[in-house]
Formats: structure tokens, C-alpha cells, sequence
């Protein structure tokens, strides 16, 4: 016998059902509930992370949507024949021509060179890894990070000697920041930009590296401020030099690598993928990359990681208690019902029909606990993002603000997710039922 | 109520379907909270042994004072003179909580090979010390993976080879010295002048372990000593892996040409001495006129990773913990309710027969206590063979901050467990007592007449 508006009806009697059976139904939308707002506010607090990470590490670090260096640059043989690694004059010119030609895309270039060698001031020395770049180009792809300094000021055209170094660097040669006054605006959590006091037991320092023939170049850089270097690994060792300087210290012309950043960042695939093109076509053997793909994205990488792990035990351990609660609370309205059934199979309805009912409940509760989650998750978001409480984070050197993001990817996965465990778990408990015989569910209780 | 907990008992026994899917469920999220703990137990472990012992640190790091900021900048005025570290060693060496103590050199120097210099971080120790790090129980235990060299044997294997060293793995492949002094004994040796622009320096450079190594002493001019690379290994810091060299003390002495040592670790029994132990060194030396910068191995100061991480970890585990609470609180109230529900003529016929609203109150809370034990009982043993499965498995990861991967282990400590459950338990009884106080003061008419149960 064919049900007319079968589908109609069903939703109506589902709808009915979860009001009437409120009170066996609260604890399961409760669970249901706080199992979204745990899927959204661990989603959104990784992807408030990554996205503020990733914000702050390509504006501090001048990188670009499309990289490109040598095949290999990142290995230990470019440090040992590093002239090899590097890109030539001639693939300079090749890519600044490409540069010129699309110019429209591009918003700056900046070139850099990279060094590691040693810095010494009056009997102190420390191993450092030199960055040399284009000064006005890096002001422009700092973005909002364009003051990079925490005390005295970022490196000036005018200062072809000048050198910034990070803070820990500057520690184990004998320089501190000697004001107190906070560094960081709230706002932007970049550096406000006032030029603060710093102190040094030399004005300038001696940097030496061991140049592609194998020969000791050094020359003396004078200290124009201090600065963060991100991870405290890095703090210890790194400072900043004008890309001029850098190649007269190493004796070259070449650089380790162009970031080109793009004024719309998401053309970076595209953009890349034509720089490809033109390479081979043009017999030049360079690597066009995502900087997030490379050696240096790897702390980021792992960090992301983990976080991903802990994210799937807790999608694991909600499925399954929440799952668990669902399966109870119908368990227990299937078991109830067992006569309305048989009344329900005896006017004509299927066993599909009836487990289509049950599982139109599960999904009802699942997306009013959703409704719930999201409202819960949204001033919850809101409340942990007006409190401004910080954390440490293992290698990061500063302090990380705990923001959660609004992720509507996570608010739909968790409505979906959810939705999918509850009609489950619904259809379980009803899958017993709605094989019995029908006089035997209408005799029931 | 005499029977009470039989009664209990019988009553979780009569709904068995039910209560398995919730004593399931509870079940499920204390494993959860097992191996993540058991996870964060094996972290700290791991990571305060590299702190403690694999980062030659101790317990306690003691430097003259200031001298943890200003010992590189300023080595002559901020570093441990003879005296001092004589008496800080006396200190220790009658202090009941102090295992051994050991004194250390830092700096900074250029490892060449003939042909070319690489900028490397020293660490010159004394070899009896080192002896004790490596093969201590602890390192065993938490790090053994880490603590081996990659190649060779450590400097204390070698006593009649004072210029014995160990180089970081990255920082042998930059020096092209692919053996270590074993692998080399017998080889013909290279050259005098090596061919460093040709293929043949390959060859030529491989024919020995020797390294050599420069620095500018304290009074500013150049020195430099013919080491022998005995062993290569991985530094328990990433950045280390391409530049960092373990020394003997004395050897880096006579590079730097100093009688000085940066600080002495103090490796005690037991790390949960350490703050006191800081605090007590400091003062007992402050009244004999030496200021000392003692710092804990839990001092943000001393080991930023360590703390930054436990910190962040903690952190996580604890948001964990307190979700699976809640969820597990929220499936027992739910559990509950369903129970009452369905028996509330019987409640209202216990009461008839004299039962107080306290009694059948704490009935039910017995009901969801046992439930919840045994749903512990289970979880903690599916926790366990949980993690025994993943110990089996040997999956690896890579943790931000080591170098290369590690093996996945999950080391569930019964402290941890112990705090966990003792966080659950109130939890869900709490819950069960909610539900139950609600229904049981109800009117014992309405009760007996309902048409729920």
C-alpha cells in the first residue's frame, strides 16, 4: 500500500515526537550541542592559528606568493658549494624581465641573499645566519609589518652598512632594548612605530663568512636597531642586512632567492604555474615553490601537526559519546513506541518508512543541537577573543594571542557530522523493532 | 537501606542494554583521556630529559650572577672562576638531593677540515660527567633514541684521546668527514696539502677524522686545536643539527684559554627538588659572598621549550579533559533521566514503603556511581591496550623542535589516571543526583500515578 505524502507525514510525526518526548530528548541535544561547539571552537581556534601565523610570518619574513630559488637550495651540498645554489645574474635578468612583463600582478620583488657565518663584538662571538635583501622592496612585502623593530629603527636606504639583529643575537653580543614600553600595537599586533632605545657594548660588530672558494670574507656592519626573530631558535641567531652588503661579504652577485608578492595573493598558483612555463621554455633550471612547502615552513608544519592529532581524538571521542547518547535517548523512545509502530505498520507503513521516521528525529535533534552549538560557539568565539589572554608556544619567541576564528567550514562539517552520527546511531536502536510482527509490537507493554 | 548497593546493582542489571551503551560511552572517553595523557606524560618525560640531561643542564643550572644573558656577551666578568666553582661544587657535593653535579663551557668557534670552516656551538664538558648523563636511568628510559650517537662511541670511550669530539650528524656532512676516528684507523693518510677544488678532496678528506677548530679567546686573538671526531649525533635542538660539537672541558679550555666554566649543572635524585634546591644554593652562596643565578629546569628563563611546550600542551590536554567531562556528564544526566523516567511508579512505591527522598536520591547516585566505575574500569582498560598497540605499531612523528622523527609512545602514568578519574567521578555523580533529587520530590500521589514507568 503506497502512503500518500509519506515524506510529508513523516516529518510531521518526527516533528511531534521530539516536542512531546522533550525531556527524553534534552540530554541527547545537550551532548549533541557541546559536541558542535567543541568541533567549532577547536577548528576555529587552528585555523585562527594558522591563519594568524601564517600573517605574521609572511609579512615579518618579506615572503611572497611565488618563490623562487635553485633546485636544492636548502640542503647541506648548498652549503658547501653555495655559489652552485644560487641564482645567477643572468636568471636574475630573465626573472626581473618576467617581473617587468607582468607587473600589473606584481606588488614587489624582493631578493634575497642568504649567509651563515659568524658575528663577533669586543671578545663575544655568536654563529648567525645573515639575511641579506632589497631595503625598500621589504618595507613594501613587511605589509603592516613595515616598523620591524623593537628598538631602534628597521635598515634605511641610507645605511648601506646597517644591520638589525634579533634580539637573542643581540643579547649574546652584548646588546639590549633598554626601554619598557610595550612594543606591540593591540590592533595590529605589529610594532608601533617609535624609534626605542637600545644599548650595545659596541656600535658596530664584525661579521665574517666563508665565501663560494672557500675563503674567509668579513666586514663591519653598524647596529641601527633590534629586533624579533619569531621562533627562539632562530632569535639567537639571525640579523638583517641590505642585499648589497650581503653579496660584498660573500663576494657574489647572485641571491638565494626572489619572493614576489602578488597584489591579489590568491593568483599565487596561477602565477606560479605560468613562471613555470616560462622557465622551461627559456632552458633555466629554477624552482618556482610555495614557501609553505619548503625546509623553512617545517616548525609551522609540524606544529600544524600535531594540533591536526589532537583535532582528530577529539572528533573521535565525540563520535563516539555522542553517538552513545543518541543511541540511548532512541533506544529508549523506540522501546516506548513499540505499539505506535505496530499501529504505524498496520496502516500500511513500511519498515523503511519507520526507520525513516526515527532517523527524521535523530536529524531534527541534530540540527536544533547544531542551532544550539552554533549560537553557543559564536559567543564563546567572542567572549575568548575580548579576553585578550596569552599563551607560549613551545619555539614561538613571543607570546600568541588565544583568538578562535569564525570557521563556517566547521560550523557546516559539524551540522553534517553530527547530523550523520545521530541518524546512526537512531537507526540502530530502531533497526530491532521494526522487525517484529506486527500483532507482536501492538501487543507490547 | 541495608542492601543498598546490591539493590543498585540489580536495578543497572534490569536495564542492561541501556546502561551498557552509557557505561560504553564512558568507557570510550576515559580511554580518550588515557592515551592523551599517557601522551603527555611521555612528552614531559622526554622532554625534560633532553632539558635535563641530553641539553647538559642538570636539574639546576648555576651561573654566576646575570651570567645566564651576559655570560656570551661578557664571558671573563660573567663566566665561573676557579673559587666559585669550587664552591659551588662543595655545596653540592654535601647536599643529600644532589645526584652529581658537572661543570661546562660554552662558546662559539669555526670547525674547518683543511678546506673550508663551518660556524659551530662548543660544549666542553667534564668526561666522568658526560659518562653519567648518557648512561643514566632516566635517559634510558625517556630518550634512549635521542641519546645514542648516529656513528662511533662518545668521547668517555676514548681516555687516551684528550681531543676526542663529537660532531653533530649535519655538521659532519658539511665538514665532508663521512667516518668517524674507528672507521678511519689503518687508512692511508690524506695529503698534506689537500686538492680542495678538484673531485679528489672527496677522497681525501674521508681518509680521516680529524677536525680542526678555531676561536677567539677571551683576550681577543686567534686560537685553534686539532680535534678527533669519535662520534656524530643529533642535538636535541633543530638549529643545532648543522653546527654544534661536545668537547672535553678541558680541551674548549685551552681553545679559549680560560680556567673559567659557564655554569655547573646539579643533577638531583629527585626533579621535584629543584626550586628548593635553586633557592638554597643561592642563599647558602650569597652568604659567602658569592651571587649566583640558580635556575630550575622548569624556569621559563633556563629552558623556554620546555615550559613554552608543557605550557601549550597542558593547555590542550586540559580543554580535552574538561570536553570529555562535560560530554560524558551530559550522556549520564541524559542516561539517568531515561532511567528515572521509566521507574518513577517504583520510586513512588519504595517511598509508600517508607523510604526517605535521601534514600532513594542515594540509590540512584549509587546506580550512576557504579555505572560509572565500571564504565572506568573498562575504559582505563581499553586506555591500556590501546596504548600497548601504538607502542607496537612504531608509528613515528615529527615534533616541532627534535630533529628527524620519533617513535609515537604513550606512557599512561596511574597518577594521571588517578586525577582524571577523580575529576570524572564527581562529574557523573553530580549528574545522577541532579536528575534523581528533581524526580524524588515529587508528591508521592503523583508519583504512584504516573504514566511514565
Amino acid at each position: 500500500m503506497q502512503i500518500p505524502h509519506s515524506s510529508q507525514l513523516i516529518v510531521k510525526v518526527a516533528f511531534r515526537n521530539v516536542r512531546r518526548n522533550w525531556r527524553h530528548s534534552i540530554a541527547a541535544l545537550a551532548t549533541l550541542a557541546v559536541g558542535f561547539l567543541a568541533l567549532a571552537l577547536f577548528q576555529g581556534y587552528i585555523e585562527e592559528f594558522l591563519r594568524s601565523q601564517l600573517d605574521v610570518i609572511y609579512s615579518r619574513i618579506m615572503i611572497g606568493e611565488v618563490m623562487v630559488q635553485k633546485k636544492g637550495a636548502g640542503t647541506r651540498q648548498a652549503r658547501i658549494n653555495p655559489e652552485k645554489y644560487r641564482i645567477d645574474e643572468k636568471e636574475q635578468q630573465f626573472l626581473d624581465r618576467w617581473i617587468a612583463a607582468n607587473s600589473g600582478s606584481v606588488k614587489t620583488n624582493v631578493r634575497t641573499l642568504l649567509l651563515v657565518g659568524m658575528a663577533h663584538m669586543g671578545g663575544s662571538s655568536a654563529q648567525m645566519i645573515l639575511w641579506g635583501y632589497d631595503v625598500p622592496e621589504g618595507r613594501i612585502a613587511r605589509r603592516k609589518w613595515s616598523w620591524n623593530t623593537w628598538a631602534g629603527h628597521p635598515l634605511r636606504e641610507t645605511e648601506p652598512s646597517g644591520t638589525v639583529l634579533a634580539l637573542g643575537l643581540g643579547e649574546i653580543l652584548g646588546c639590549m632594548a633598554t626601554s619598557e614600553a610595550p612594543v606591540l600595537d593591540p590592533i595590529t599586533a605589529a610594532p608601533l612605530p617609535i624609534e626605542r632605545p637600545f644599548q650595545c657594548k659596541q656600535p658596530s660588530l664584525m661579521l665574517t663568512v666563508t665565501s663560494g672558494s672557500g675563503r674567509t670574507n668579513a666586514l663591519e656592519a653598524e647596529i641601527v636597531g633590534l629586533t624579533r626573530a619569531g621562533s627562539r631558535d632562530f632569535d639567537e641567531h639571525l640579523l638583517w642586512v641590505p642585499l648589497r652588503f650581503a653579496q660584498d661579504l660573500a663576494s657574489t652577485r647572485a641571491v638565494s632567492q626572489y619572493m614576489i608578492v602578488l597584489n591579489q595573493p590568491k593568483s599565487g598558483p596561477m602565477m606560479r604555474a605560468a613562471l613555470r612555463v616560462e622557465l622551461q621554455r627559456a632552458g633555466i633550471d629554477l624552482e618556482v615553490v610555495d614557501w609553505i612547502d619548503t625546509e623553512g615552513a617545517d616548525l609551522l608544519r609540524r606544529g600544524i601537526d600535531l594540533l591536526t592529532v589532537f583535532r582528530g581524538l577529539v572528533f573521535v571521542v565525540i563520535l563516539i559519546i555522542a553517538g552513545a547518547a543518541v543511541l540511548t535517548t532512541m533506544m529508549k523512545t523506540v522501546r516506548e513506541r513499540t505499539r505506535e509502530i505496530g499501529t504505524l505498520r498496520s496502516l500500511g507503513y513500511l519498515r523503511r518508512h519507520i526507520l525513516a521516521l526515527f532517523a527524521m528525529e535523530a536529524a531534527m535533534l541534530a540540527i536544533l543541537a547544531g542551532g544550539i552549538g552554533l549560537l553557543c560557539s559564536v559567543v564563546c568565539t567572542l567572549a575568548i577573543n575580548a579576553s585578550t589572554i596569552t599563551y607560549k608556544g613551545g619555539l614561538l619567541a613571543d607570546a600568541i594571542p588565544l583568538r578562535v576564528g569564525y570557521s563556517f567550514s566547521a560550523y557546516a562539517w559539524g551540522f553534517l557530522f553530527l547530523s550523520f552520527v545521530a541518524v546512526v546511531a537512531a537507526l540502530l536502536a530502531a533497526r530491532g523493532v521494526t522487525r517484529m510482527r506486527i500483532s507482536e509490537a501492538l501487543s507490547d507493554g | 537501606m541495608e542492601r543498598a548497593w546490591s539493590v543498585a546493582a540489580r536495578n543497572l542489571r534490569r536495564n542492561r542494554r541501556r546502561n551498557l551503551a552509557t557505561a560504553l560511552a564512558i568507557a570510550f572517553g576515559f580511554a580518550g583521556l588515557v592515551v592523551i595523557g599517557g601522551y603527555g606524560n611521555r612528552v614531559e618525560q622526554f622532554l625534560r630529559t633532553n632539558a635535563v640531561y641530553l641539553q647538559h643542564s642538570g636539574h639546576v643550572t648555576v651561573f654566576l650572577e646575570n651570567g645566564l644573558h651576559k655570560a656570551s656577551a661578557e664571558p671573563e666578568q660573567f663566566q665561573l672562576n676557579p673559587v666559585a666553582q669550587q664552591k659551588i661544587l662543595a655545596w653540592a657535593a654535601q647536599d643529600r638531593r644532589v645526584e652529581f653535579s658537572a661543570r661546562y663551557l660554552r662558546g662559539v668557534g669555526l670547525a674547518g677540515n683543511g678546506c673550508g670552516t663551518h660556524p659551530t656551538r662548543l660544549l666542553g664538558m667534564e668526561q666522568t660527567a658526560l659518562h653519567r648523563v648518557l648512561y643514566h636511568r632516566e635517559v634510558a628510559k625517556w630518550s634512549a633514541e635521542i641519546s645514542r650517537p648516529v656513528r662511533g662511541r662518545w668521547m668517555d670511550a676514548y681516555p687516551e684521546l684528550p681531543q676526542a669530539v663529537a660532531v653533530s650528524a649535519g655538521l659532519a656532512v658539511l665538514l665532508q668527514k663521512p667516518r668517524i676516528h674507528d672507521e678511519a684507523v689503518g687508512l692511508p693518510p690524506a695529503p698534506l696539502i689537500l686538492h680542495c677544488e678538484t673531485e679528489q678532496r672527496l677522497d681525501e678528506l674521508g681518509r680521516d677524522a680529524n677536525v680542526q677548530l678555531a676561536a677567539i679567546t677571551y683576550d681577543g686573538s686567534l686560537n685553534a686545536v686539532d680535534t678527533e671526531m669519535v662520534a656524530t649525533f643529533h642535538p636535541s635542538e633543530t638549529l643545532g643539527e648543522d653546527g654544534t660539537m661536545y668537547t672535553s672541558l678541558s680541551l674548549l679550555q685551552t681553545l679559549f684559554a680560560t680556567e673559567q666554566v659557564t655554569y655547573v649543572g646539579l643533577f638531583l635524585h629527585d626533579a621535584k627538588d629543584a626550586a628548593a634546591v635553586a633557592k638554597e644554593i643561592t642563599v647558602a652562596l650569597g652568604k659567602e659572598g658569592l651571587a649566583i643565578e640558580a635556575l630550575p629546569y622548569d624556569d621559563e628563563r633556563s629552558k623556554p621549550y620546555y615550559v613554552g611546550t608543557m605550557a601549550f600542551l597542558g593547555a590542550v590536554v586540559g580543554f580535552i579533559t574538561v570536553l570529555v567531562e562535560l560530554v560524558l556528564a551530559l550522556t549520564v544526566l541524559g542516561a539517568m533521566t531515561l532511567t528515572i523516567l521509566e521507574r518513577t511508579r517504583e520510586i513512588g512505591t519504595w517511598r509508600a514503603l517508607g523510604f526517605t527522598r535521601r534514600q532513594m536520591t542515594a540509590l540512584l547516585v549509587r546506580e550512576a556511581l557504579i555505572l560509572s566505575l565500571l564504565g572506568l574500569l573498562a575504559g582505563l582498560l581499553l586506555g591500556l591496550a590501546g596504548a600497548v598497540a601504538i607502542n607496537a605499531s612504531g608509528i613515528r612523528f615529527a615534533p616541532p623542535g627534535v630533529p628527524g622523527t620519533i617513535q609515537l609512545v604513550i606512557v599512561p602514568a596511574a597518577w594521571i589516571c588517578a586525577i582524571q578519574a577523580a575529576i570524572v567521578i564527581p562529574g557523573l555523580c553530580a549528574a545522577a543526583w541532579l536528575v534523581a533529587r528533581a524526580q524524588v520530590k515529587r508528591n508521592l500521589v503523583d508519583l504512584l500515578t504516573s504514566q511514565t514507568g
